[in-house]
């Protein structure tokens, strides 16, 4: 009789205990309910998180004053070691041409000329960018970050998550065509600590993760000197040496190459023969 | 939202070529290095056991995140960390520290894992013909059954100039006996036939290498099967060395000439230096154009960078939606494409392959079938067809391992396969003796559509 009073009590015993589980994590699920309500309440909104981004990475005012912007950077692939060189040039109107001189590997060429994005790789060869990697290409390479409403269906503010020490607000972007990414930005500077998307090229999306490091002032915007990027099992790391904005630039910077032009044209060709 | 940088983007856009195009599908490469064994018999230092507890730990992490089969082959790694660790503590000399590492690596029984240790590794990055790989005699051999024959002599080597001849068959080198070493060969690979193939002539190539101005002494089986003794001098190769990151430094040879049939030809031992031997590889297509066919000979290619097999059909292929096959990691799938070039060759490819060609060389000759672009002949391929990384160690030492499958179009898979050439077609001692490359008059003929009764046998499947 004990032995089952016992039982029967101890068996009450845990099923109190677990019904007293379920109403303390109850409990606590309405009061963390309550906790992210609340902190929900006084969280940013994405637009307004981009805003801070903004005005703390240099504000309205100066990048309107920015016509242009070059720069020089050392990159290097691991755990292959492969090293290289990178130079680009970038304009308001959006045009970009970025090359990069790998050891090993050659010069590897790409550009916006306004119209056509483009490809030319010693190994590969020549090719225009098209798709859903163009879509990523139009986003990324508008040159003013201020003037960026119109490419997204949404952006929002998912909550706050701690990276490397940073307390950072996690914005989640919605382009209108290509996949949602998010980016982490501090709380304490709004300047980005990193970011995670898909990136598209021609042989198929890849998952990265890319993260910011020592920014430093150039004409009043703040700008990561360092960016490490991870995907596909392989690390690069990018090394500003220099940045220059509103150079007199050469008539020619963003214009086609050769190949390019006749592959533009090859295009043209095809589409009005359809 | 731009943020902060349009920096920032701009290395996103960088990110979507480099990273994959930089990766390498070369098993043939560690194969041959993998092969090499130079000892320091001196007791390892405090300071070297501490370093080479260091990389084991650091190997053994990166294959544990990285390699592309996250069962890792059903292996229970944390076990084999345990079990290999205290080796690894044990190992006194380096000889028992590579024993330790290479038998943890194998246990996966994969293509495109190589362990070089740090002499051999420094060795092959030395420069000027200094390196005790760099002589040559200029003799390419095959094993064709159990005799190792001459395949072909290189123009102006010392071989050539003694009246070395393909067809001789190599009886002994450096006092060691061939047959011997095919039976223990056998012995160890026999249920292995693609890899004992791979081994076999790997190792017969690399024992024909040598220190720049030394002699190798090889005993020949000539031409009238007489037996001769000769010392042939191993000429520097002073040609400069391709580097690619940490990968050992290496020469790339092409080749492209015309043959006759109005027949282009194209060689070239490796997919790599892309900035030399694509430019080659586009002056011969051009100057080819009016070719009725051109022979691509990837025979003893040892792979290399997927995008240079990327570029080369784009000069072959016009459909800018084929692609050779899918690379797979744990967490992404990319494709080979084809990005079609401005002047396409419409002309007949003929592609030759043999039990020497590996990896991209494999993806190569597979794909550009698959696509309806090519005839393959020759003897299948080594059946080493994953997509490797590498690393140099803390120790010196170098790494490679796989972190990519492949599947092809066609949803086959090459590793520990192999691809079969579509006109099955190999070398014989009386044919090289009578300066015929039996893969090559095959495709030759197939281009020239010409057929005689004696060609009957070669003309086995073909279509």
């Amino acid at each position: 009789m004990k032995t089952t009073n016992t039982k029967h009590s101890r068996n009450f015993t845990i099923l109190m205990a677990i019904l007293t589980m379920l109403f303390v994590a109850n409990t606590c699920l309405q009061a963390a309910e309550q906790v992210a309500d609340s902190q929900q309440e006084i969280l940013p909104t994405g637009k307004e998180v981009v805003e801070r981004n903004i005005v703390a990475s240099g504000g309205y005012e100066a990048f309107a004053k920015l016509e242009n912007r070059t720069a020089k950077a050392t990159i290097i692939i691991n755990p292959a070691g492969i090293k290289g060189k990178i130079t680009t040039c970038h304009e308001k109107s959006g045009k970009i041409r970025v090359r990069m001189n790998m050891e090993g590997l050659g010069i590897i060429d790409k550009g916006y000329d306004g119209q056509a994005f483009w490809e030319k790789n010693p190994m590969t060869g020549p090719r225009l960018v098209d798709g859903k990697e163009r879509a990523m290409m139009v986003l990324l390479t508008q040159f003013n970050p201020t003037e960026y409403e119109d490419h997204y269906q949404k952006i929002e503010n998912i909550g706050t998550e701690t990276v490397a020490g940073t307390d950072c607000y996690m914005v989640r972007f919605t382009p209108k065509t290509i996949k949602a990414f998010t980016v982490w930005f501090s709380i304490e500077s709004a300047l980005e600590v990193k970011r995670e998307m898909t990136i598209y090229n021609q042989m198929g999306e890849l998952e990265m993760e890319m993260r910011n490091y020592d920014y430093r002032e150039v004409d009043g915007i703040k700008i990561p000197f360092k960016t490490i990027s991870r995907g596909f099992n392989m690390e690069e790391v990018i090394t500003l040496s220099r940045v220059v904005h509103n150079q007199e630039l050469p008539e020619n910077r963003f214009t086609l190459p050769n190949e390019i032009k006749q592959l533009v044209a090859r295009s043209e060709k095809k589409v009005s023969s359809r | 939202m731009k943020s902060k940088s349009s920096k920032s983007r701009t290395s996103i856009w960088i990110n979507s070529s480099i990273i994959v195009l930089a990766l390498l599908i070369a098993s043939g490469l560690g194969t041959g290095c993998s092969m090499l064994r130079s000892y320091t018999e001196p007791q390892l230092t405090n300071e070297e056991r501490a370093s080479n507890l260091e990389s084991f730990e650091l190997v053994w992490s990166t294959i544990r995140d990285k390699h592309w089969d996250p069962d890792l082959a059903g292996l229970d790694w944390q076990a084999v960390h345990d079990q290999v660790l205290p080796q690894v503590e044990q190992a006194r000399t380096s000889r028992q520290y590579d024993h330790a590492i290479r038998g943890m690596l194998k246990r996966f029984e994969q293509s495109h894992f190589a362990l070089l240790p740090k002499d051999v590794y420094k060795d092959m990055n030395v420069s000027d013909g200094k390196g005790k790989r760099d002589g040559k005699t200029g003799i390419k051999v095959r094993f064709i059954g159990q005799q190792l024959l001459v395949t072909e002599v290189e123009k102006d080597s010392s071989a050539a100039k003694m009246g070395i001849q393909p067809g001789w068959e190599i009886r002994k080198i450096d006092g060691d006996s061939v047959a011997k070493h095919i039976r223990r060969l056998e012995r160890v690979f026999k249920d292995k036939p693609n890899l004992f193939v791979l081994v076999s002539n790997s190792s017969a190539r690399n024992k024909l290498r040598g220190e720049g101005g030394t002699n190798k002494t090889i005993v020949f089986r000539d031409g009238s099967n007489r037996t001769r003794k000769l010392d042939v001098p191993l000429l520097a190769n002073t040609e400069e060395k391709y580097r690619l990151g940490a990968m050992p430094g290496m020469i790339v040879k092409f080749e492209a000439r015309r043959l006759e049939g109005n027949i282009g030809y194209i060689t070239f031992d490796s997919f790599m230096d892309p900035v030399r031997i694509m430019p080659q590889f586009e002056k011969a297509i051009k100057s080819f154009a009016d070719c009725d066919g051109i022979i691509i000979d990837v025979r003893g290619n040892l792979g290399g960078l997927p995008g240079i097999a990327m570029g080369i059909a784009g000069w072959l292929v016009d459909d800018e939606q084929e692609y050779f096959g899918t690379l797979r990691t744990r967490d992404s799938e990319l494709r080979l494409v084809v990005n079609p070039r401005l002047n396409v060759y419409q002309g007949k490819v003929a592609i030759l392959i043999d039990g020497m060609s590996v990896s991209c060389a494999e993806i190569f000759p597979a794909g550009l079938r698959d696509m309806g672009r090519a005839q393959l002949f020759g003897t299948i391929t080594a059946g080493q067809v994953l997509a490797a990384t590498f690393m140099d160690l803390p120790n010196g030492y170098f790494l490679m391992f796989p972190f990519a499958d492949y599947i092809s179009k066609n949803g086959d898979r090459f590793e520990g396969i192999g691809v079969t050439p579509d006109v099955e077609v190999d070398h014989t001692r009386a044919d090289l003796l009578s300066g015929r490359d039996n893969a090559l008059h095959a495709a030759m003929l197939w281009i020239n559509e010409e057929t005689t009764a004696s060609d009957s046998d070669t003309l086995v499947g073909l279509k």
